[in-house]
């Protein structure tokens, strides 16, 4: 997995310019959600799995496409029923960032298994390890300042 | 009904570990171990939290976490010792694994913890943001968010 800052930074950088034209009362708190999407399948699995690695084989399926899907179902209903709807659709693609950006990075025992459970097969692009990622956080940090500044001065501008 | 909803759901997710546990098509270090004969020339896919222990002119000593430890015979070029490490390696019988392909993981623990700080402010984000209310049971938008 890339860290989560890359995950978080990068979900900033695609979610943000959709407030570009308006923004409803709903769409900073469904942001808010896409972020907690995109760092769900490893706050749910990877702390079990550093702290007591026998885990791994439990928790794994909560690191797919599937589990997740499954989990967004669930966190959906505990919302009021207004925003159920838009909070799955924000968790969910959120969570799908996440498996994407994870597909980017190198493996050299397993990949990613976006079909799991109905297959085994592994997917992915391996362009970068992991630790590898860690050095561009720079970058997310400095791309998220940019879209800020512009971001903050059409605001200014059109009001 | 939405409690009885979310209990379904909950079982499947348990469900999926538990199949997890039957299906999965990894073998680990202590698979090997448990029936050397079986295993013999097989590749081992899964490891925990693999770090290399001492290092010797033809391998090192591969320590994991609530595993077993086993010898590695591999290059020992660009290896330090107490960092992670990701293999590719083929077990033998005899009791150890020759790695095929290896990569030193320097910066995991860096990654480990700098992958809290988001944790803690979309955390932080989400509280601020939404309110669980106590009457309706649902987690609701703050009336200032």
């Amino acid at each position: 997995m890339p860290d989560l800052v890359t995950h978080v930074a990068l979900s900033h950088l695609v979610s943000r310019p959709f407030e570009w034209r308006h923004q409803k009362k709903t769409t900073v708190p469904m942001r808010i959600l896409f972020y907690l999407g995109t760092i769900l399948p490893d706050i749910l699995t990877r702390p079990w799995y550093i702290i007591y690695p026998p885990t791994m084989e439990w928790t794994y399926p909560l690191h797919t496409p599937f589990g997740m899907l499954i989990i967004c179902l669930m966190l959906m209903l505990f919302f009021k029923s207004d925003l159920r709807k838009k909070a799955f659709l924000a968790l969910y693609s959120g969570s799908l960032f996440h498996f994407f950006l994870d597909g980017l990075q190198t493996h050299l025992t397993y990949t990613e298994h976006w079909l799991y459970p109905f297959s085994w097969r592994g997917f992915g692009l391996h362009i970068m390890w992991a630790e590898d990622i860690l050095l561009l956080i720079p970058v997310w940090l400095f791309l998220i300042v940019v879209l800020e500044i512009i971001m903050r001065g059409r605001k200014r501008i059109h009001g | 009904m939405r409690w009885i909803l979310i209990l379904l759901l909950f079982i499947t997710v348990c469900g999926l570990g538990y199949y997890n546990t039957r299906t999965s098509p990894w073998i680990s270090v202590a698979d090997c171990l448990e029936d050397p004969e079986a295993y013999d020339g097989k590749l081992v896919t899964r490891y925990r939290e693999p770090l290399i222990g001492e290092i010797f002119a033809d391998g090192f000593q591969l320590i994991q976490k609530n595993a077993p430890s086993i010898r590695v015979y591999a290059d020992t070029t660009g290896l330090i010792s107490g960092k992670f490490v990701g293999m590719r390696a083929v077990f033998h019988k005899q009791g150890y694994i020759e790695v095929r392909s290896l990569h030193v993981a320097k910066r995991r623990r860096y990654k480990i913890w700098i992958s809290v700080l988001p944790v803690f402010l979309v955390g932080f984000l989400c509280l601020k943001t939404f309110r669980w209310n106590q009457k309706t049971h649902c987690v609701e938008l703050r009336t200032n968010a």
